[in-house]
């Protein structure tokens, strides 16, 4: 549990020497507890109070890397229940399920090893292939698993199989790339335990019904056998009783400090239709899942995901900002149009998005709005008639053009008239709304006008 | 949940948890369902009787008519322009329940003014026909313009006396003149607030001041569509809803989601052609990305869906009986 600035304060030397940067030991200790510093800025703090507090600093879920190398990812370490409470820190990881005996796997294979997407300036990849043991028979696995990590080299792989000597073959192939083991159960957890142990592999422990105290047995058990990298699967079959589990096991984590199942989660989303599983894995990203399996693949059910999982993981506390300046689009030239907006970085990337897409070149001013939205920053008074008239003549655009207009976004179309005021000379011209209708302005109203 | 039409229609039924509302005099009974939130309708049919907005009806027509294209659904005569003044109540009598939704969204957009700026009399005319064709709850939507919104809802409400319908939206600036219409003929309303707990409460704390039950009041938090702000919605409405379990009454009222809208207007569901490879299939996607939305907004608390395309509504019904069984 994480201690109070008091608690920390009563391990430091109390002695206000200032070295660590604060003003008093208290300052110090009450900034730690808000994790907002080190706690080797203080160069006198004994070892006692360094074990007491990286003991009481461990993460309640704990951080679970998976697979290695560029494409590897780490799940855990969350610490709050409700994003708003601080922010969610590790994207659940998007695995796409294959049986080993689908004829098709090689091709969906390739196509998950080359999915990329791009998003605000972002690149994604899809996690991980989940090779399951459909079959049963262990040839057929290690052939499959052959199959995956020649056609998708580098990426993080699921070895599902619940026989042992099926799992050790494939271990045996894949060993070394990190894979996650699914799973040891009250059945084979020793077998499981001593494969994941040798092959230094995450383990996922799986009980039946969501039932969860046959789950902490198991995280006794292999942990006793030696395993310390776990992910958790309560068994569960329908919606209801995996959000109930899943929501049980990060209060668990969280409230109760539990570390016996600290640890984080694993979701299946069931071979449904594609709605089917965008409901169950949207369910999944927003409550806790760790690591989310698809079931085939499916790029729109992807990019779907790709995107919530990037709204619930943004850090409430800072929004993204681009660097306010003047942003060239394509290669424009001096009687190329002037657009401005507002630097919220999906405002910027969706109006550039629409720029590019377009095909003709702009001059995109970005204002310095606090990162917020062209309409949220009206509201708020930071996009208003001074601040644009003031983005525009700091920016040297002026210079590096053969006309005078500026092209305001649709929403504050009510502003022209003051900005042309502040702007004398300016020609202040009112752009779409909606930057979906970008390129249709662009070739239609500009080249008009 | 709802599916919506633009002068479509959106249902409600009763809220899960401590939080209740019905909506719809007459039909309070099929909602009873204690413990199911609600799937609303968003009809796309645009307009009143008159023809006014011809080719002006951009983004939810084109919604409708996609609505049909990709799935075959019947209910769209939405998009054939003569027939709009039989659509609501086509979509009404034939296919609300076939869709599945609890309640139908009507939007008024004809009275927008840019929009055929049709008058109070027909929009009031409208929803009487429509609520002689269908018999769930309805959710009446004025143009989105406030003085407009005002002008038609309290003709809307006048017309409609003791029918428990939604009046939606008010907001800080407009929302005396929609209560006092609620107040006097036995209506519900909505209020909207712009992504804001304390907005959401204080609009709360000023409808209740004029006297109208908050058992009659739903909060439209504003909703963001996947990728474009839905953080802001999930966040504001995971915190009025622990802020009302906490036991704040003036957050604790249902809240309703115009997910259909929201999540039609975004490139993702409007842009065909010329948009990466790796976005799937259009069809696949567009309907995707209603579902998401939906999804993450129901587990951050929404009691009411409004949704437009039939796959979404089917998807999100399955999801909700699935989630409330043994509730």
């Amino acid at each position: 549990m994480a201690l109070t600035g008091l608690q920390i304060y009563k391990l430091l030397p109390m002695t206000n020497c200032k070295e660590c940067g604060f003003p008093t030991c208290l300052a110090f200790a009450m900034k730690l507890s808000q994790k907002g510093t080190e706690l080797d800025k203080c160069p006198y703090v004994s070892d006692e109070a360094k074990t007491a507090l990286d003991a009481a600093s461990a993460p309640p879920i704990k951080l679970v890397a998976i697979g290695s190398g560029d494409r590897s990812f780490e799940v855990g370490n969350e610490v709050v229940l409700f994003r708003h409470e601080k922010t969610f820190y590790h994207e659940p990881g998007l695995v796409v399920r294959v049986a080993d005996n689908d004829p098709g796997l090689a091709d969906t294979t390739a196509a998950v090893a080359a999915y990329e997407v791009e998003r605000v300036g972002i690149t994604f990849t899809l996690n991980g292939i989940a090779v399951d043991n459909v079959s049963g028979d262990a040839a057929t696995f290690a052939a499959a698993v052959t199959t995956v990590l020649g056609g998708a080299a580098g990426v993080p792989l699921v070895l599902m199989s619940s026989d042992a000597a099926a799992m050790e073959a494939a271990l045996t192939i894949a060993g070394a790339e990190r894979p996650l083991i699914h799973a040891a159960t009250a059945a084979n957890w020793q077998a499981m335990a001593e494969l994941a142990k040798k092959h230094s592999c995450p383990l996922v422990i799986r009980s039946e019904a969501g039932d969860l105290s046959a789950l902490a047995e198991l995280s006794d058990n292999v942990r006793g056998a030696g395993v310390e990298d776990l992910v958790l699967d309560p068994g569960t079959s329908d919606p209801a009783a995996t959000l109930a589990a899943f929501t049980q096991l990060r209060r668990l984590a969280l409230k109760k400090n539990f570390r016996t199942l600290g640890f984080p989660l694993i979701a299946f989303v069931g071979a449904g239709s594609v709605p089917e599983q965008t409901a169950a894995a949207s369910a999944a990203i927003a409550k806790y899942a760790g690591v989310v399996v698809l079931d085939g693949f499916d790029p729109a059910l992807v990019y779907t995901l790709i995107t919530l999982r990037l709204n619930i993981y943004t850090d409430p506390q800072k929004p993204i900002q681009m660097e306010p300046k003047l942003y060239e689009v394509g290669t424009p030239t001096p009687d190329s149009p002037l657009f401005i907006t507002t630097n919220f970085s999906l405002t910027y990337f969706t109006v550039a998005g629409e720029i590019e897409g377009s095909g003709v070149p702009v001059w995109l001013l970005v204002a310095d709005a606090d990162g917020m939205s062209v309409l949220t920053a009206w509201a708020a008074g930071k996009f208003d008639a001074e601040k644009i008239a003031k983005t525009v003549t700091t920016s040297g655009i002026t210079d590096r053009l053969t006309h005078k207009k500026l092209v305001l976004p649709g929403f504050v179309a009510g502003l022209s008239g003051e900005v042309e005021e502040e702007l004398p000379g300016w020609e202040i011209m009112v752009g779409p709304r909606e930057a979906v209708e970008v390129p249709y302005y662009l070739k239609n109203v500009w080249k008009a006008a | 949940m709802l599916q919506e039409h633009r002068d479509g229609q959106d249902g409600c039924g009763r809220v899960g948890l401590a939080l209740s509302c019905d909506i719809g005099g007459r039909t309070v009974n099929r909602l009873e369902h204690a413990g199911r939130r609600a799937l609303g309708i968003d009809v796309a049919a645009r307009s009143q009787t008159d023809a006014t907005c011809d080719g002006r009806c951009d983004v939810g027509h084109n919604v409708a008519e996609q609505v049909v294209r990709h799935d075959h659904v019947e209910t769209t005569r939405v998009g054939d322009h003569e027939d709009r003044g039989r659509v609501h109540v086509l979509v009404g009598r034939c296919h609300v329940g076939e869709l599945g939704a609890d309640l139908i969204a009507l939007k008024l957009r004809s009275a927008h003014p840019d929009q055929g700026d049709s008058s109070p009399e027909a929009c009031a005319a409208t929803v009487k026909k429509v609520l002689g064709a269908v018999g769930v709850p309805l959710i009446v939507y004025g143009p989105g313009v406030a003085d407009k919104d005002n002008d038609v809802l309290v003709a809307v409400a006048d017309a409609t006396k003791g029918e428990r319908l939604v009046l939606a939206t008010c907001e800080d600036k407009n929302y005396r003149t929609i209560v006092a219409a609620a107040l006097g003929n036995g209506h519900l309303v909505v209020g909207q607030t712009p992504i804001d707990v304390n907005l959401a409460k204080q609009l709360n704390i000023l409808i209740s001041d004029m006297g109208l039950d908050l058992d009659r009041v739903l909060m439209e938090p504003t909703t963001g569509a996947n990728g474009y702000g839905l953080e802001y919605t999930y966040s504001v409405m995971e915190r009025l809803r622990l802020a009302a379990l906490m036991g704040d009454t003036m957050t604790q009222q249902p809240m309703i989601c115009t997910v259909g809208e929201e999540s039609w207007r975004q490139k993702e569901s409007r842009v065909a052609d010329g948009v990466p490879e790796t976005w799937g299939d259009y069809a696949t996607l567009a309907v995707a990305w209603e579902i998401a939305t939906a999804s993450a907004l129901l587990h951050s608390g929404a009691d009411i869906l409004v949704l437009r395309h039939p796959t979404t509504i089917a998807q999100m019904q399955q999801s909700i009986s699935e989630l409330m069984k043994g509730a």
